[in-house]
């Protein structure tokens, strides 16, 4: 790493839907639709490559998980998204989630694969294990395996995943039998110009740090102090070495919420706005269903309550995200904060760090996490979509070009390359797979 | 089934395997797609994608091949990712795509082919196979017959096409209304596969895009009951080319006759098929209830009612408990 003659911050754009806040579509008069049309995808994918950015990225779910009154939600299927963007694009990196509870790997396999053929070598799979107890119903299962099933699941999953995209790369045909797969054979599929795509791990819970650290290429993680996030990024990398993997080889990308203002008042009131429509209750709702509590558990007037400091009764059967609700405890604690004070600060966030002003000062915090080691770059998720990803685009990206931070073209076509990961050290545990 | 009056020129079919269509997008030969999908556009009516996966080998299809057999060996892509590549790069031809219910969850397979015809504007059918061979064999979601499997996945399949009414969404900027949600159904399917749902893509352009069935395969006259379309070999309502490798999709590209002009937008793939557009149900238990439009006053707001049958203990058996 020491070699490499210049280190870039690495980003992201996080596509979640039409904008991050409840309320984008109300103001970025896009069609009602858009979150259906894949030209909207694709518009918004040019945008990300003219800015030189290294991926198009997509979060997931397999189910309608939040009721879409107010909001729209995940809905065209990410794969598919993807390949859409990459017909328009030639550089771009494109993430895509896809559950290791809800698919099958073989399919899995086959399909990344393909994408990654089709658009030269510039797929990534981000994995989860599904949170939401809603999406199992989907899949015939009563309620949703406990938290230790789902990433020993997850585990055996990524490891069968690499295995079968190393056949297809010239490796040896998969012979695997496991708790809970049974694969045999050789992915007839074609190699891609980076081999197979990379592996991106979401989730912040211990479990999911161990899975990152171990075998993925990329952490999409959420942060909201720097000390938490230097913390967890010295975790990861050292995960990494203890797995005898180079820790260069993990990049840890928190997530980061943008609203830009050319002057920091115009940032506030573009806040401001998001603030004034949330629908009655809707930040506290959140923010309770994010602690795993009843609303009406939390006082606004008072710090947290003891049980939600305590920490979940029984991980294993938290039904919401473990990585959020650690760091959005950790925030109240850090600044000894009041529910009330704790909203205002997460500025309807949930768990990711969430930053209001200029185009320097988010390059500054940019460049101030990049360089503290709390972050190899980030995941970036701009309020609405699309002027919220082109003012970081056309205002911030000339910034971190000034300071060194961030290309000014496109050194490499393929991800891999981009983000320097040979294929011999990007899954330690090939062997034990197959 | 229904197919268009004699009076209609028969559909024309091009049926294309895994590998052609890896052939087809490898990015050494994108400069080519746009002329070769064009001539798409002009000669066929639509594009059946990944053939080998419905059409048994040793067929007279396949047999009638000149070399067709000696690609079968060949790495091929999946459909849905070359589909949408392929809806980018055409406008009008239907892209009917083979898929399997055997490890692709027919919640999956409803999302992405649902994705699809949103993405080519109600140009898109569902080609229902029964097992890939050419994959790890088994199925990690049911233990029920392959056949019947298939069968049940194209009746989930449907259910959750019909589930989320696109008329929901209002985007009252206003009111900061975004979705009727309340007209929002859940399915509750129960059978080989059990899926709740609703599906969280609202109704695509054709709400139900055709589903094809192959009578000679395997399971045929059991999938055929539930297809809309069935492709016979011996059917002269149906012009069918088999193709199976990129120079023979080329060679047959340049030689078929051009359809008959037809107007510049994509006309639903259903049409092409003679069949009316779909008109599904609209009821069904409230998956996300609002007191305020409830029609049922006993179920409590966050209750998810079931249907109140008895499981069968047969059917509990079949399911695969794929998390142990």
């Amino acid at each position: 790493m020491s070699a490499e003659p210049q280190r870039h911050v690495i980003l992201n754009v996080n596509v979640l839907d039409v904008g991050i806040t409840h309320d984008a579509w109300r103001h970025n008069n896009l069609d009602r639709l858009a979150f259906v049309d894949a030209g909207y995808f694709q518009r918004i994918g040019q945008i990300a490559e003219r800015g030189t950015l290294d991926a198009f990225f997509l979060a997931d779910g397999p189910g309608l998980r939040e009721d879409p009154r107010f909001k729209p939600s995940r809905s065209l299927e990410p794969t598919l998204i993807l390949a859409a963007v990459a017909a328009v694009t030639e550089n771009l990196g494109l993430i895509g989630t896809a559950s290791s509870t809800f698919n099958d790997p073989w399919e899995l396999a086959y399909r990344f694969q393909s994408l990654d053929y089709v658009s030269g070598g510039r797929a990534a799979w981000n994995v989860v294990t599904t949170y939401s107890p809603d999406v199992a119903g989907n899949f015939g299962l009563p309620e949703l395996p406990d938290r230790d099933a789902r990433y020993r699941r997850a585990s055996e999953f990524v490891d069968v995943v690499t295995a079968l995209w190393r056949s297809a790369n010239g490796g040896p045909p998969v012979e695997h039998r496991g708790e809970f797969f049974t694969v045999s054979g050789r992915l007839p599929v074609p190699v891609s110009a980076q081999g197979f795509p990379l592996l991106v791990q979401a989730g912040g819970s211990p479990a999911g740090r161990e899975l990152a650290g171990r075998e993925a290429n990329a952490v999409f993680s959420a942060e909201l102090s720097l000390r938490a996030g230097i913390d967890h990024y010295n975790q990861v990398k050292a995960v990494a070495a203890r797995a005898g993997r180079d820790p260069a080889h993990v990049k840890i990308l928190p997530g980061l919420i943008t609203t830009i203002g050319s002057t920091e008042q115009e940032a506030y009131r573009r806040h401001e706005e998001t603030q004034v429509s949330a629908p009655d209750g809707f930040p506290l709702t959140r923010l309770a269903g994010s602690l795993g509590v009843a609303p009406d558990e939390l006082d606004p007037d008072a710090p947290l309550p003891r049980k939600v400091l305590d920490g979940p009764p029984d991980p294993k059967h938290f039904k919401a995200s473990l990585g959020f609700r650690e760091s959005v405890v950790r925030l109240a604690q850090d600044e000894n904060l009041t529910v009330r004070d704790l909203l205002t600060q997460l500025a309807g966030g949930g768990g990711h760090r969430k930053i209001v002003g200029t185009p320097e000062q988010v390059a500054d915090t940019i460049e101030r996490w990049f360089r503290a080691g709390a972050a190899d770059g980030f995941n970036l998720m701009p309020d609405r979509f699309p002027d919220g990803l082109e003012v970081f685009t056309d205002h911030v990206v000339p910034l971190l070009r000034q300071r060194g931070l961030f290309r000014h073209e496109y050194e490499s076509r393929t991800l891999r390359g981009r983000l320097n990961i040979p294929i011999s050290s990007s899954v330690a545990a090939v062997s034990a797979a197959s | 089934m229904t197919l268009p009056t004699p009076k209609a020129p028969p559909p024309a079919l091009v049926a294309v395997t895994r590998s052609t269509l890896a052939e087809l997008l490898d990015p050494a030969g994108a400069a080519e797609l746009p002329r070769l999908a064009a001539r798409l556009d002009a000669v066929a009516d639509a594009l059946i994608l990944g053939a080998d996966l419905v059409f048994e080998a040793g067929t007279a299809l396949e047999a009638g091949t000149a070399t067709g057999a000696g690609h079968a060996g060949h790495a091929g892509i999946d459909p849905t990712i070359a589909a949408i590549t392929l809806a980018h790069h055409t406008r009008r031809v239907g892209l009917v795509v083979a898929a399997v219910p055997q490890r692709d969850h027919p919640y999956n397979i409803a999302r992405r082919l649902s994705s699809l015809d949103h993405a080519s504007g109600g140009r898109v059918g569902l080609f229902i196979g029964v097992e890939d061979h050419r994959a790890t064999a088994g199925s990690p979601w049911t233990y029920a017959d392959p056949v019947a499997a298939a069968a049940d996945a194209v009746t989930a399949i449907r259910a959750l096409w019909r589930s989320f009414p696109i008329d929901t969404i209002v985007a009252d900027r206003e009111s900061g209304l975004f979705a009727e949600s309340h007209r929002i159904v859940a399915i509750d399917h129960r059978g080989a596969f059990d899926v709740d749902g609703p599906l969280q893509v609202p109704w695509s352009p054709q709400i139900w895009p055709p589903v094809l069935a192959w009578s000679a395969g395997a399971g045929g006259s059991a999938l055929a009951r539930v297809a809309d379309v069935v492709v016979n070999p011996e059917d002269t309502r149906l012009v069918l080319h088999h193709v199976g490798s990129l120079s023979e999709l080329r060679r047959l590209l340049s030689t078929a006759p051009e359809l008959p002009s037809s107007p510049a937008a994509p006309v639903p793939l259903r049409a092409r098929f003679g069949l009316a557009p779909a008109d599904p149900p609209t009821g069904g238990r409230q998956a996300f209830p609002d007191p305020a439009h409830n029609p049922d006053e006993k179920q409590k707001p966050d209750e998810k009612q079931k249907p109140d049958e008895e499981p069968n203990p047969d059917e509990a058996q079949k399911k695969v408990s794929h998390v142990r």
